[in-house]
């Protein structure tokens, strides 16, 4: 009887749920940051779904089938749409979903972008590693969401609003801490060309970008090159890759004269809504640590 | 009693032909490929009373520049949600740079900051203008983001822009049209957003 009853319930309820589910936006998005940013945004008013599956590194990534089949469940997609997710296009295409059948939101069309440090004209691509170009980002998407899912625009915007706050107290935090430190030691090369954004909103600038292979590991001869590139720029800090290489920062740091510290490029691990605030964290207790470390540092003389 | 055949060396005629034919080809493929995919230098139409953000301002004034794009949002959206528009101290409590006196504000100029707003009631027309000058960077600028209400009070219709200007101690100016700001040596700063960069991509 209790089955019957069951059963009934599940029949009558069925087309309630399947209307409901039709009228919730699908999100799909590319790259780690952009699911903590929409899911802030949306909270439990949409569905996130990530081109593709967490572990991956969208550096150089290779679209898999599955991603094709996710593709073709997405009512939007959220892209960096700047290089950083240039593979996205190429499954897209593969799903047959152009940007008629799927809106695109570009996260970055109103961002003032920067070049690479020290690469003349190259776009720096990587807006979403800090605080200040993360929250012009996440107000355009809030904003492109609004326009897709109207009954939820002013939800979206009042999210985006106070996750943007949150993310500020988090820099805010560390502030009187690491202005109290005195700077005027601190020369950095990072071994990517990602972190402008993030060292340029706390006032900083980096030397140099000595980066011989990104995300592969470097031959013999290029190990050689970026070692007299390190020493040549008179830096006495390298900022490595969280996820990458210890092994190759552990011969750098043997071979000149500098300290490692690592950048979280926050494209890694699990999709989840706090990442990106996690791994911000993590990125400004490194920056304010070689900070402190730098003050000790008598100041090479760079020779390039 | 076998026979034999002899063969003549070829002529390398064709070899040497199909050789350059092929490198030529190679080439032309390759220059197809750069010309299509490769990276070109940004080009932005820029007049002479503008700068662009991405190629002309020094590090100091692009790190408040950039801070100042991001702000116009904020003060948008504070104005959108809470009514008038935010002045200074709103600006701090909010932790919005580059106002906030933090880290930030420090390593660039230590900036003294202003508000103006002329929106009177019943004035369909106005502006809000955020002044920031007396940086202690060498080199750097004084600057001016002015909010254009095209309706008071209705966001929506603003059109917001960025000025810079090459005297540090450079006051707020006394009205936000386009020519006076321009009479005063005041030069709009042009972004390179990744709208921009998109198209560049697309070409």
């Amino acid at each position: 009887m209790n089955r019957l009853i069951a059963s009934l319930l599940i029949a009558l309820t069925a087309p309630l749920a399947a209307a409901q589910s039709a009228d919730r936006l699908t999100v799909g998005i590319t790259l780690h940051p952009y699911y903590s940013f929409v899911a802030n945004i949306v909270q439990d008013r949409a569905d996130i779904l990530p081109l593709i599956q967490a572990g991956y590194n969208p550096h150089g990534y290779s679209a898999q089938p599955e991603d094709i089949k996710r593709a073709m469940d997405m009512d939007v997609i959220v892209m960096n749409g700047i290089g950083h997710d240039s593979w996205a296009d190429e499954v897209l295409q593969a799903a047959g979903r152009d940007e008629r059948d799927l809106p695109r939101i570009y996260a970055n069309s109103a961002v003032a972008l920067m070049p690479v440090s020290g690469k003349d004209q190259t776009v720096n691509s990587h807006t979403f590693i800090s605080t200040t170009a993360a929250i012009a980002q996440i107000y355009e998407i809030a904003k492109q969401l609004g326009i897709y899912d109207p009954q939820n625009a002013d939800f979206y915007r009042a999210n985006a609003r106070e996750y943007a706050t949150n993310l500020r107290r988090i820099k805010a935090e560390y502030m009187p801490e690491i202005a109290s430190i005195d700077a005027s030691n601190f020369r950095a090369a990072t071994m990517h060309g990602a972190y402008g954004y993030l060292m340029q909103e706390f006032g900083l600038q980096i030397t140099a970008v000595v980066e011989p292979r990104h995300g592969v590991e470097p031959t013999a001869r290029q190990l050689a090159e970026t070692v007299d590139e390190i020493n040549a720029s008179g830096v006495n800090i390298l900022f490595a890759e969280r996820f990458f290489a210890s092994k190759l920062a552990d011969t750098l740091e043997a071979e000149t004269n500098v300290r490692i510290f690592s950048f979280s490029h926050i494209s890694d691990g699990e999709y989840n809504a706090d990442h990106f605030e996690e791994e911000m964290r993590y990125n400004i207790e490194e920056l304010r640590a070689a900070l402190e470390y730098s003050v000790a540092q008598p100041l090479a003389q760079a020779t390039n | 009693m076998s026979q034999a055949t002899t063969v003549k060396a070829s002529n390398s005629r064709w070899e040497v032909a199909l050789l350059i034919a092929g490198v030529v080809g190679m080439l032309a493929a390759t220059g197809f490929y750069v010309l299509k995919y490769g990276r070109s230098e940004q080009v932005q139409e820029i007049q002479p009373w503008q700068v662009s953000a991405y190629s002309d301002l020094g590090v100091t004034d692009q790190a408040i520049y950039n801070a100042l794009v991001t702000a116009q949002e904020d003060i948008a959206w504070i104005q959108y949600a809470e009514g008038p528009w935010p002045n200074i101290a709103t600006l701090e409590d909010f932790l919005v740079a580059p106002f906030a006196r933090d880290f930030f504000w420090e390593n660039n100029g230590q900036l003294e900051w202003g508000f103006r707003d002329v929106v009177q009631e019943g004035e369909m027309q106005g502006y809000t203008m955020y002044h920031g000058n007396n940086g202690t960077i060498e080199g750097q600028s004084a600057y001016i983001l002015v909010i254009g209400h095209l309706h008071a009070g209705n966001n929506m219709a603003n059109h917001n822009t960025i000025w810079v200007h090459n005297n540090p101690q450079q006051g707020m100016p006394k009205t936000s049209t386009q020519q006076s700001l321009i009479l005063e040596g005041w030069k709009n700063v042009v972004p390179y957003t990744g709208k921009n960069e998109m198209e560049r991509l697309q070409d």
